[in-house]
């Protein structure tokens, strides 16, 4: 704890609130976090516990109401949507729930998608995509359409395209809730190898309790506002048996 | 983004969902080939016309103003200097110039020839494209003189040689000439002046003896030209002035006869009217009205006309190439309706094909935007689409319209345009259609700009999809 990495994201008294009508609904209160290199997250919460929101407003698709977000130095907060564009590309990668994938493309095409934004060349943006997709497994699917693809191969692309452009931060938006237990598995192992292998911070978003195993930090919230934040190093040595029982049934298959 | 990687991405997407693209280009097609076939029909006209001006040269420029052969009261009914006088300030007509017309029986050596006489002001004639080929045109002198048309050589005949004038001996291999410059030519209105006595002797009254001839010299023979101008090839040129008094003579002569003014004949018009012809001296038999350029034509013609010149009296070369023109004219205005209404569809065709495909891609669109594209990216790629729609739709619009152009212009003896009389030699259209190269330049572009404008909307839209839209899970 005394020798902590580098902070890589800061929020200060974030806020949120969406208006509803008449009334207003708040989905973020005043939430103070910070998130540092090399480190696994997970927010966890129910739904409409605002850990969607909060995601959105760390990775700067959504503005706050209130409050400061910090991204090695960069004001997210006051960025217009061009510099955010430009901010995603160097800094963010994304692993999407439903893969998300641009069906026109090709397995290789889409890994490069990011780095197409990027305006890399050709050369150089497939060279890398290329090794990103040995690296989850699948150099032999380059030219594979999406829909010729599995759900685990698909996610595998979604993964390469996520890590792609080499990003200090990665999001994981419940991405292996459609698939099953063993597939889960082996995808959450593929993403924390990817991102410890290059030091990357991986935040993922869930409301599966099972998942945040994998974690160095569970943040839980809970209408709007940040719980506790768990260190699940400790929990680990405690025992599992504890969390799974407030595990709610049939999570998985939701 | 690159653009190369733009365009692979549009092709990618317009290709994904074949039908409806082709189904979109379709309607693009159809509204290209419309207006760029209309265009090419005028184009064809407008060179045509050129063509037809380049060709009459100087008769292209000419209108003709006959003398009314029927008293009406709308119209101007006699042709005098003041009338000249009034065309010459209308602001398109070059030079006009009245003309007199007469006849004589030209006598040169053994030779006699009954010539048409026109009475001409000697400044008019180079205007008039009237050059001489050999000798020169008439001099300040007061002398009678003559200028012939190329042609007029040919009538003269020898009258106690029953073989006929020397153009039919020329074609019957019988070399004549007759030299109508060197010499002074003998001249009279009356008929029998110069020809054999009939068996009976002379009619009583008429002796040759009893008028002494006009002395005349030939001075010059007339260049023919491009052989297309009749009037100016068959007939013999006099000075105004000396017709006028030619003329005087003629009439006091037939007074003396004994004969009031004669009944000419019968007119008839095609809608069956008829009546007889004035035989009246007053005024001059045509105006010539030489215009600046061709495209003056028509305005110098509504000029006279609210002048009060008949316009059943005027008539100009030009007359069958505009008819052709005002024919296409209509044509035109109706393609040019079809094509408005089609293109007008065909962008709303566009527009909604690329509506719909924002609905069906909103998340592809929000994954796009949260993997770094940006605005303008999203832009780009949709009006991009929209303009490749708009851009094959004018490749394929071209290619039928050149088909189509190449189909018109095949069908041989096919008459667009049957508005030639029956009388006049067939104009023979080079072209129906012609499309040259700007047109397809300018259908291209056009079909492009059709695609952008109609993308413009839907690209705006899929630029304000939010970035969220792609995590939402529904």
């Amino acid at each position: 704890m005394s020798e902590k990495p580098e902070i890589v994201i800061q929020l200060k008294n974030v806020r949120k609130v969406y208006p509803m009508g008449d009334e207003k609904i708040v989905a973020l209160d005043d939430v103070n976090l910070e998130f540092h290199k090399g480190k696994i997250y997970c927010l966890l919460g129910v739904s409409g516990s605002g850990k969607s929101t909060l995601l959105n407003i760390i990775a700067g698709l959504e503005k706050p109401t209130k409050g400061e977000i910090v991204f090695k130095g960069h004001n997210i907060h006051k960025m217009n949507e061009k510099k955010l564009a430009s901010f995603r590309q160097r800094y963010i990668g994304f692993v999407f729930q439903q893969y998300n994938l641009m069906p026109t493309l090709s397995a290789l095409e889409n890994t490069t998608l990011p780095l197409i934004f990027r305006k890399v060349p050709k050369r150089v943006r497939n060279q890398k995509a290329r090794k990103m997709l040995k690296a989850v497994g699948l150099g032999k699917r380059l030219r594979n359409k999406p829909s010729q693809m599995s759900g685990g191969q698909q996610q595998r692309v979604s993964i390469a395209r996520a890590f792609v452009n080499d990003p200090q931060v990665v999001f994981a938006a419940e991405s292996t809730g459609n698939l099953d237990t063993k597939t889960t598995k082996e995808m959450m192992d593929l993403i924390l190898g990817m991102a410890k292998t290059h030091n990357q911070t991986l935040i993922l978003v869930t409301h599966n309790l099972e998942l945040s195993r994998y974690c160095d930090h569970v943040i839980h919230i809970r209408d709007g506002k940040i719980e506790k934040i768990e260190d699940v190093a400790d929990k680990i040595e405690v025992g599992a048996e504890e969390e799974t029982e407030e595990r709610p049934e049939g999570d998985i298959n939701e | 983004m690159r653009v190369t990687d733009l365009l692979t991405m549009a092709i990618r997407n317009l290709f994904k969902r074949k039908l409806r693209t082709f189904l979109t280009v379709l309607a693009v097609i159809f509204g290209a080939t419309c207006i760029i076939v209309m265009i090419s029909l005028g184009v064809a006209v407008n060179m045509n016309f050129e063509q037809q001006m380049a060709d009459m040269g100087h008769r292209a420029l000419r209108i003709n103003i006959h003398r009314p052969w029927q008293q009406s009261p709308d119209h101007i009914n006699t042709l005098d200097d003041d009338v000249v006088r009034r065309i010459n300030e209308i602001s398109y007509v070059h030079i006009a110039t009245p003309l007199l017309n007469s006849s004589l029986n030209v006598v040169s050596g053994r030779y006699v020839a009954n010539l048409q006489i026109v009475g001409i002001k000697p400044e008019a004639m180079e205007p008039l494209g009237m050059i001489p080929m050999e000798g020169h045109s008439f001099t300040d002198s007061d002398e009678l003189q003559m200028v012939f048309g190329s042609q007029v050589p040919s009538r003269f005949m020898n009258p106690r040689n029953q073989q006929g004038n020397n153009w039919m001996m020329g074609m019957m291999g019988i070399e004549t000439t007759v030299d109508l410059l060197s010499l002074p030519l003998r001249a009279s209105y009356r008929h029998e002046f110069g020809q054999p006595p009939p068996p009976g002797g002379a009619p009583p009254g008429q002796g040759s003896a009893a008028i002494r001839p006009y002395i005349i010299n030939g001075v010059g023979i007339l260049d023919p030209g491009d052989g297309m101008d009749w009037q100016m090839m068959s007939s013999t040129f006099m000075p105004l002035e000396q017709v006028q008094r030619i003329e005087e003579d003629r009439q006091r002569w037939q007074d003396q006869q004994g004969g009031g003014p004669q009944m000419g004949g019968m007119w008839m018009d095609s809608q069956g009217n008829f009546g007889f012809i004035m035989d009246t001296n007053e005024g001059f038999d045509q105006i010539i009205v030489l215009v600046n350029s061709a495209s003056d034509v028509r305005p110098a013609v509504a000029a006279l006309e609210e002048m009060g010149i008949n316009p059943d009296m005027m008539w100009y070369d030009a007359m069958i190439v505009t008819g052709q023109m005002e024919t296409t004219e209509n044509l035109q205005t109706m393609l040019l309706a079809i094509g408005v209404v089609s293109l007008v569809i065909s962008a709303i065709g566009i527009m909604n094909t690329m509506v719909m495909s924002i609905y069906e891609r909103t998340k592809e669109i929000g994954v796009m935007k949260v993997i770094g594209a940006t605005v303008k990216d999203v832009r780009r790629l949709f009006l991009l689409e929209a303009s490749m729609i708009g851009a094959m739709g004018g490749v394929l619009g071209l290619a039928v319209s050149a088909l189509i152009s190449f189909g018109l212009n095949s069908l041989e003896g096919f008459e667009l345009f049957a508005t030639t009389p029956a009388w006049m030699p067939a104009q023979t259209a080079g072209y129906i259609s012609f499309i040259p190269l700007w047109l397809y330049v300018l259908g291209f572009v056009f079909s492009i700009a059709v695609g952008l404008i109609s993308g413009f909307l839907p690209a705006r839209r899929a630029t304000r999809i939010s970035a969220l839209a792609a995590i939402r899970t529904d």
